[in-house]
């Protein structure tokens, strides 16, 4: 199904050149308000084989785009264009099939508690385990509906919403056809007398259909499928509560092996913190929540649902790069821990400034199944994916899992610790260790037992003067598997409010390979002027992955120029 | 108002509840069970007497009831394999537009089989024209590399004049199947054998194929003063697809070869199966055996005997 026919974009581009133009005339639309922003991430790629840098015909790649959206009063319409000539490396290739169009367009209206929207929109029910479309441009995902939907809040503390809609896929739509409603009541609002309690209760729940043919396939596949969710929040005071349990009907798919075992989600967090002092506690289990428009869908394509990260995000180059975990949604089960407690200021150990110290703990484990075709789950897989009828298991469900029951395979494990402590006006300093266990076996299908990296960073600021300073970073990650040990460092001088220039480099000093023993230098300069940003850098770029909140894209290496413009209106 | 926005929600809630879930118990269905008795011997392939001097052509061709071009153009293959007899091997694979049911237009005879179908979406697109057809299943770089041939680009007829004159092959194969009636089975063999060393993987395919059915067919040079709006109702169908007897899913049937099978060596393959329900006559059917080379996904040597029917 083709997306953006011609037409329609230019119809709709030409319907806001309208709008625009009527705008700055003064007439028919006065007071309506237009504002957006544009982004350009541009690559410039030369030839480097010692860091596997792929050979680039065109020698470049751009990804562009451009928001408009215009408001007035009740009404808001937007479009969104996109250019890629050719796609940047690491985003996937179908991207170029148009080098430019419009894949996001949208009007809308709101009055009295009920918004309708009709063209593109992004949605979000709970956490998303049942239900989230969203956009992650550094991921290049981008799951929006195309389709209607409608909000309405007939009480307050009573929201309701419904939507049908096709979702994107590249420049084109899925096959599939998703509807869904969900319900919320706060019932803080709701109840006047509970209006001041300290105590806030939410409650809400979900229903999400996806309809795709079933096509010819050898097995009965449901066209219909159904999956629902329940959720609540509690807070009183410095503590808060949330839980959420999902589940999901026979879900045959290209990646669970088309089994027809239910899916079911589990994810909850529990919190306190006061002043100087959070602890939050997270627990997640999974077992094939993957719920998807087109059964066929891969990689990160048209996911319906999305499956919250137990993992820390790292923002350290070695410790966010190289062995970040994504999350399984055929199953895992896992636990977060996370606690930032801050010496007071004046105090011994604090110093004059005080110290936080933050811990992190993340633990991801497989389930326990039991596979219905064979003992072995590589066998059993086989079997399934080979179609035979297996007589224990006529309704094809796989394989038996309970949400709660622990496997015995590590996915991940990630120990970590951060301390932050400012010495004087003048300097600060902040000292990390992770300790990080990966099944990259799983993660980047690379044939090796788990990975076992210990990482450390130190970064300084050093306020030279109040327009002057200088940031710097240094890292190091020491494993004996896979590419082996890494320093990084890195040096950042700021001239405020407009300048950074950055030198950093990376080295795989430790790879068994002594090839492979190669530095990665790249110098950077950025240039900041109320809302635009302009950084134009050069060197080489390390092949890794990049994930947001459990989701990743592989970053292939390269060599060669990067500019990035973005602006905001 | 309010009240018309509740309603309509309460109304797009029940909608997605109503339309929101398939629940299937069995997806695959339960294999027959076959009623097999250990005293009936298999039917033996003349080993003598195979052809080891060339490759059978086999001519997949994709047709339909509804598509009024189709008879013309078969009447032009079935010529060629009179005159080809032994050298060519021809099934018609119904499937597609023009190939539905449709009662009341005047095309009652459902002859779409799951197989074919797969077939069909295999090797066409929306834009190819029916009929086509695919010449042992390859790509042929003297006809513009085309596989699948039909009246808007290379019509069939001389690929398959130029792979009927191929004077080798890498196998040699034989098959022989007797109908059970009494237990409505197929004692199938298949022998095969190597006459050069065999290196890559190959399957073996097994179909049923029911000869001279009478029902109604879209002619465009029909007589209408007797076939009202060109609806040839005794029609004659030939060489029709009924059936896979293999019990894999793919289109290139069971592994049948793989590793090294040096030159000389001989392969068997056995195999029982039900008569496919749409066979209307089992005096007429056919069964044929096909070598797809896995990798490839060419045919490299076909053959098909008629069934011998016990009572």
């Amino acid at each position: 199904m083709k997306l953006t026919n011609l037409n329609l974009g230019l119809i709709t581009l030409f319907s806001f050149a309208t709008i625009i133009v009527s705008a700055q005339d003064g007439n028919l639309l006065d007071g309506v308000q237009i504002h957006g922003n544009f982004d350009l991430y541009a690559q410039q790629y030369n030839k480097d084989s010692i860091i596997g840098a792929p050979i680039v015909p065109e020698k470049s790649g751009v990804n562009a785009f451009t928001n408009l959206i215009a408001t007035k009063g009740k009404f808001s319409a937007g479009v969104r264009l996109e250019s890629y000539i050719p796609p940047v490396q690491g985003f996937d290739p179908r991207f170029g099939d148009e080098t430019i169009g419009v894949p996001f367009r949208y009007a809308s209206f709101k009055q009295d508690g009920l918004e309708i929207t009709v063209g593109n929109f992004y949605e979000q029910f709970g956490n998303g385990m049942i239900l989230r479309s969203y956009e992650e441009r550094g991921l290049g995902l981008d799951n929006a509906f195309d389709g209607a939907r409608v909000r309405y809040s007939p009480v307050k503390g009573l929201y309701v919403k419904g939507l049908i809609g096709n979702q994107r896929f590249y420049w084109q739509k899925s096959d599939g056809i998703v509807r869904a409603f969900d319900g919320e009541v706060q019932f803080n609002e709701l109840i006047s007398k509970w209006n001041e309690s300290a105590l806030r209760v939410s409650i809400g729940g979900s229903f999400v259909s996806k309809f795709q043919s079933g096509g010819t396939s050898s097995l009965d596949l449901p066209e219909n499928v159904g999956g629902g969710a329940a959720r609540f929040q509690m807070n009183y005071k410095d503590f808060s509560l949330m839980g959420e349990y999902a589940y999901k009907e026979n879900d045959p798919t290209k990646s669970n092996h088309y089994i027809y075992k239910s899916g079911e989600g589990f994810f909850a967090s529990a919190t306190y913190s006061r002043r100087g002092f959070g602890i939050n506690i997270s627990a997640k289990s999974i077992d094939n929540m993957e719920f998807r428009s087109d059964r066929e869908a891969g990689f990160n394509d048209l996911f319906i649902n999305y499956l919250p990260a137990l993992s820390r995000q790292h923002t350290y180059s070695l410790a966010a790069t190289l062995y970040p975990y994504a999350t399984q949604p055929n199953g895992e089960i896992g636990l977060q821990g996370d606690l930032i407690y801050k010496i007071k200021k004046g105090s011994k150990i604090g110093g004059k400034y005080g110290t936080t110290i933050q811990l992190n703990v993340s633990m991801i484990n497989s389930h326990d199944r039991e596979y219905y075709a064979d003992q072995d789950p590589d066998a059993a897989v086989e079997l399934l994916d080979q179609q035979v009828y297996i007589t224990e298991d006529q309704s094809r469900k796989g394989y038996k899992a309970n949400l709660f029951n622990i496997g015995n395979e590590v996915y991940y494990r990630d120990y970590n610790i951060e301390i932050d402590r400012k010495f004087n006006k003048k300097f600060k300093l902040k000292g990390t260790f992770a300790f990080q266990e990966y099944n990259i076996e799983l993660i980047q299908n690379k044939a090796s037992t788990n990975v076992l990296a210990r990482i450390w960073v130190l970064e300084g600021l050093n306020k030279l003067s109040k327009k002057h300073s200088i940031r710097w970073e240094a890292q190091q990650l020491t494993t004996g598997q896979d590419q082996g040990d890494w320093v990084f460092g890195l040096i950042e001088y700021g001239y405020s409010p407009h300048w950074i220039v950055t030198v950093l480099n990376q080295y795989n000093y430790g790879n068994k390979n002594k090839d492979l023993r190669v530095n990665y230098p790249t110098a950077q300069v950025t240039y900041i002027h109320n809302a635009n940003r302009l950084s134009l850098s050069y060197g080489r770029q390390r092949a890794g992955i990049f994930c947001v909140g459990g989701v990743c894209r592989n970053v292939p290496a390269a060599n060669g120029i990067t500019l990035a413009i973005t602006s905001s209106f | 108002m309010r009240n018309t926005i509740i309603f309509g929600f309460s109304l797009l809630i029940t909608l997605t509840f109503t339309v929101g879930c398939d629940k299937v118990e069995t997806p695959l269905p339960e294999p027959a069970v076959l009623n097999l008795n250990d005293s009936i011997t298999f039917p033996t392939v003349d080993s003598v007497n195979l052809n080891r001097g060339f490759k059978k052509t086999y001519v997949e061709e994709f047709t339909g009831h509804k598509c009024t071009t189709c008879p013309a153009n078969t009447k032009l293959l079935l010529a060629q394999l009179a005159l080809n007899k032994d050298r060519m091997i021809v099934t018609s694979v119904h499937a597609g537009s023009f190939a539905q049911v449709d009662d009341f237009g005047g095309y009652p005879t459902d002859f779409n089989t799951p197989y074919g179908t797969l077939l069909f979406q295999n090797f066409t697109t929306a834009s190819t024209p029916i009929p086509s057809a695919i010449i042992n299943r390859r790509s042929f770089d003297n006809f513009n590399n085309l596989m699948i041939f039909n009246n808007a680009t290379t019509f069939w007829t001389d690929p398959i004049n130029f792979e009927n004159s191929n004077t080798s092959t890498d196998i040699a194969l034989g098959v022989e199947a007797d109908f059970i009636d009494s237990l409505n089975l197929f004692y199938i063999q298949v022998s095969a054998e190597a006459l050069t060393d065999l290196t890559s993987t190959y399957r073996l395919l097994v179909l049923c194929v029911e000869d001279s059915i009478v029902a109604p067919q879209l002619d465009s040079e029909a007589d209408e003063s007797i076939y009202p709006h060109k609806i040839v109702t005794d029609y004659i169908h030939s060489h029709v697809l009924r059936g896979k007897l293999n019990s894999d899913q793919s289109i290139a049937g069971d592994p049948f070869i793989s590793g090294t099978i040096p030159s000389g060596e001989w392969l068997d393959y056995k195999l029982n199966a039900e008569m496919p329900a749409n066979v209307l006559n089992k005096e007429n059917a056919t069964i044929v055996a096909v070598i797809v080379n896995e990798i490839t996904g060419e045919v490299i040597q076909s053959e098909e005997t008629h069934v011998h029917v016990v009572e």
